[in-house]
């Protein structure tokens, strides 16, 4: 992969990674304690639990490392790392 | 040198985050990280590891950590990953250092829920990240600004 492309690839995930924390107030209305994959600004697959949502993911035809994954948390959850 | 963070507010906890390409050989991917200064080290999901299909079986274990919770979570250490981070000059700079990996099968043979509880935690910047390479670190949420910058 080259640097032109690698710089293709971070324009692409900074424009998922700002689209992700535009929506993520729309996003906990939709879609508490579930999985979200996002590519090209849209949600491309919803799922109870990682691995359901990664299947979804390559179903699709979608590489799984070309996506942003966010777990998003219910109203009263507050997860501390 | 500076790098740009996301400020991120989901359900009112604020997440200071990082986009970083791995450049790991067969694992090359988008990783968003969190930057956790609680955490002495950088630690490679287990959500992050799947999706960027990382060879389990090439890495030694490291000693578990212990968090929040019971137990412990197995790690493997990646000596020298590889990745790239996008500067604000709209330039690549290419680096590497070691940082721990959740070890997934170890995790999964704990048992599903288990997995389930540890994709839910994102890759994790810690303070190691930081020192490694030069970095300092600012946040004014006030401002809504975040980023990181190199000492050269």
């Amino acid at each position: 992969m080259t640097e032109q492309q690698i710089i293709i690839e971070f324009k692409e995930l900074e424009s998922d990674s700002n689209f992700i924390s535009e929506k993520v107030e729309e996003f906990s209305q939709r879609y508490a304690k579930k999985f979200i994959a996002v590519k090209d600004r849209q949600v491309v697959a919803v799922g109870d639990n990682f691995e359901m949502l990664i299947e979804e993911v390559k179903q699709k035809g979608i590489n799984p490392s070309q996506v942003l994954v966010q777990y998003i948390p219910a109203k009263d959850e507050i997860i501390l790392y | 040198m500076r790098f740009n963070l996301e400020i991120r507010k989901i359900d009112g906890s604020i997440r200071i985050i990082l986009p970083l390409f791995s450049r790991q050989p067969r694992s090359f991917g988008r990783i968003e990280l969190v930057i956790d200064t609680g955490a002495p080290k950088t630690i490679l999901s287990a959500g992050d590891a799947i999706r960027l299909n990382i060879p389990f079986t090439n890495f030694e274990s490291a000693t578990p950590l212990t968090g929040l919770g019971k137990g412990k979570t197995p790690v493997l250490l990646i000596k020298d990953f590889t990745f790239s981070l996008h500067n604000s000059d709209e330039k690549l700079s290419n680096l590497s250092m070691p940082i721990l990996i959740a070890d997934v099968p170890r995790i999964r043979n704990e048992g599903q829920e288990k997995l389930n509880n540890a994709t839910r935690i994102p890759t994790l910047i810690g303070m190691d990240f930081l020192e490694n390479n030069n970095f300092d670190l600012f946040i004014g949420l006030n401002k809504n600004i975040a980023y990181l910058e190199k000492v050269e």
